[in-house]
């Protein structure tokens, strides 16, 4: 059977549906660590905001003179900040890596595992992905610095961001190869490049839904609700449901692209296996 | 002072000095020696906000007394003239009352600091030093105010902002994966 990117994604939404649990470990993931990186700002602003009149300026928008006079008292805060939370973003990527094995061979659709074999299948091929990853990014800084001096050309930027489109594709595909076929991965390289159009669907597309969705709901609630101060509560707790409901549709989008990748390598290439033999006769 | 083609030219501040004083009656001398001659650095604070209740107990009626302490670093300067620039100062209340006064800096030993009492019969809420930004050299707007009890709904609001920030960063982060 030879399937094509839309039949695919419908794979990888009914997989990742039926695997629903693992919404809440990338969940659970994405949650601890955006709690790590958030509250130590947060709290910094906090200590401003709640006790000065211009804080609650900040109810119904963004205070530049407030900011200036923050910046004033306590320094760039986002400057010092920098170095930690980079660290915590290379700590989760690893992590990330450490679970894409998993992903992959859970939403395969050949079997069911548990979850000490999710973790195996994770530490099984975790250097062979983070090897991918490496390159990668490698690939993409080169890239990087090759157009830095053009950035102000909108053709070259428009080439910079296919070309860093491609390299995502490109090491997905392979990350899919390795975990799948159990093969080495330059072979996979040229039929990796079917899998734009997949990366497109999957992920950009859900994304783009997602947050036009998003805005939707929040841009209805202010329409029929004039805002004041006793509303804006609402609206808040409004905001932050849709957030988190954007960010685990986000993650389903996750799921369903390493599902539709999944399906899109492993039932074309069952047809190669099938064709093979009767070559061969 | 100069005239040139009919366009008056300025030479030094001085002199624009004595040109406008006549027109405002006032010397105003001491506001080119802040805004355009001065270095130093304006900053105006709300130090702190308190009250105390006290009940008749006879008719049941209460009176809050509040006290606001308010500085000034920059804006002062004692040797400067008697007359200087009034700094609102606004006193909000629970029952949504609001006392709008001002802070004179007069005489030659002129307070950087300052204790306003007001007797009210309500609650105060917060207490705002300049709130119509009239004075844009302030250059630390963030304690320009205070208040009594801390106002969290705001510090929900960017929390949560930032926080959906990371949240979407680290999966944004994620594509490399």
């Amino acid at each position: 059977m030879n399937i094509g990117p839309f039949k695919a994604v419908r794979i990888g939404v009914k997989r990742a549906a039926v695997n629903w649990r693992i919404w809440f470990v990338v969940y659970g993931l994405n949650f601890v660590f955006a709690a790590f990186l958030a509250l130590p700002l947060a709290e910094t602003f906090a200590k401003d905001i709640s006790k000065s009149v211009a804080g609650r300026d900040l109810l119904y928008g963004f205070n530049y003179r407030w900011y200036t006079g923050f910046v004033t008292s306590n320094g760039n805060v986002l400057q010092s900040f920098l170095p930690q939370a980079i660290l915590i973003f290379l700590i989760y990527i690893i992590i990330e890596i450490f679970l894409a094995g998993g992903f992959y061979s859970m939403l395969c659709g050949n079997q069911k595992i548990g979850f000490w074999e999710f973790l195996a299948r994770g530490s099984r091929y975790f250097f062979p992905l983070l090897s991918i990853t490496v390159l990668e990014c490698t690939t993409l800084f080169l890239l990087c610095l090759a157009i830095r001096g053009e950035l102000s050309e909108s053709v070259y930027q428009s080439i910079g961001v296919i070309a860093v489109f491609i390299i995502i594709v490109l090491s997905d595909f392979i990350r899919a190869a390795i975990v799948i076929d159990d093969d080495n991965f330059w072979s996979k390289v040229k039929r990796g490049l079917s899998f734009t159009a997949l990366h497109s669907l999957s992920t950009f597309g859900v994304y783009f839904c997602c947050m036009i969705i998003s805005a939707m709901v929040i841009g209805l609630f202010f329409l029929f609700h004039s805002v004041n101060d006793s509303t804006i509560s609402a609206g808040i707790i409004v905001e932050i449901l849709a957030g988190q409901i954007f960010v685990l549709l986000r993650i389903f989008s996750k799921l369903i692209f390493y599902a539709a990748e999944a399906a899109l390598y492993k039932e074309n290439q069952i047809e190669i296996i099938n064709v093979n033999p009767e070559m061969l006769e | 002072m100069n005239f040139y083609n009919g366009r008056l030219t300025i030479s030094a501040v001085p002199f624009f000095i004595l040109l406008i004083s006549p027109f405002s009656l006032h010397d105003i001398g001491w506001l080119f020696d802040r805004y355009i001659c001065g270095v130093n650095t304006v900053d105006f604070a709300v130090k702190s906000i308190s009250y105390y209740k006290e009940t008749d107990l006879n008719t049941n009626a209460s009176t809050f007394f509040t006290q606001v302490v308010v500085t000034s670093s920059g804006w002062t300067r004692p040797d400067s003239n008697n007359v200087s620039a009034p700094i609102d100062l606004r006193l909000a209340f629970e029952d949504g009352t609001v006392i709008d006064t001002s802070w004179s800096e007069t005489g030659d030993n002129i307070p950087i600091r300052q204790t306003f009492t007001f007797k009210t019969k309500s609650a105060p809420v917060y207490a705002q030093l300049d709130p119509w930004n009239k004075i844009t050299d302030d250059f630390n707007y963030a304690n320009n105010s205070l208040m009594v009890h801390d106002f969290l709904r705001p510090v929900v609001k960017w929390a949560d902002r930032i926080f959906d920030f990371f949240q979407n960063a680290l999966l944004s982060t994620g594509v490399l994966v």
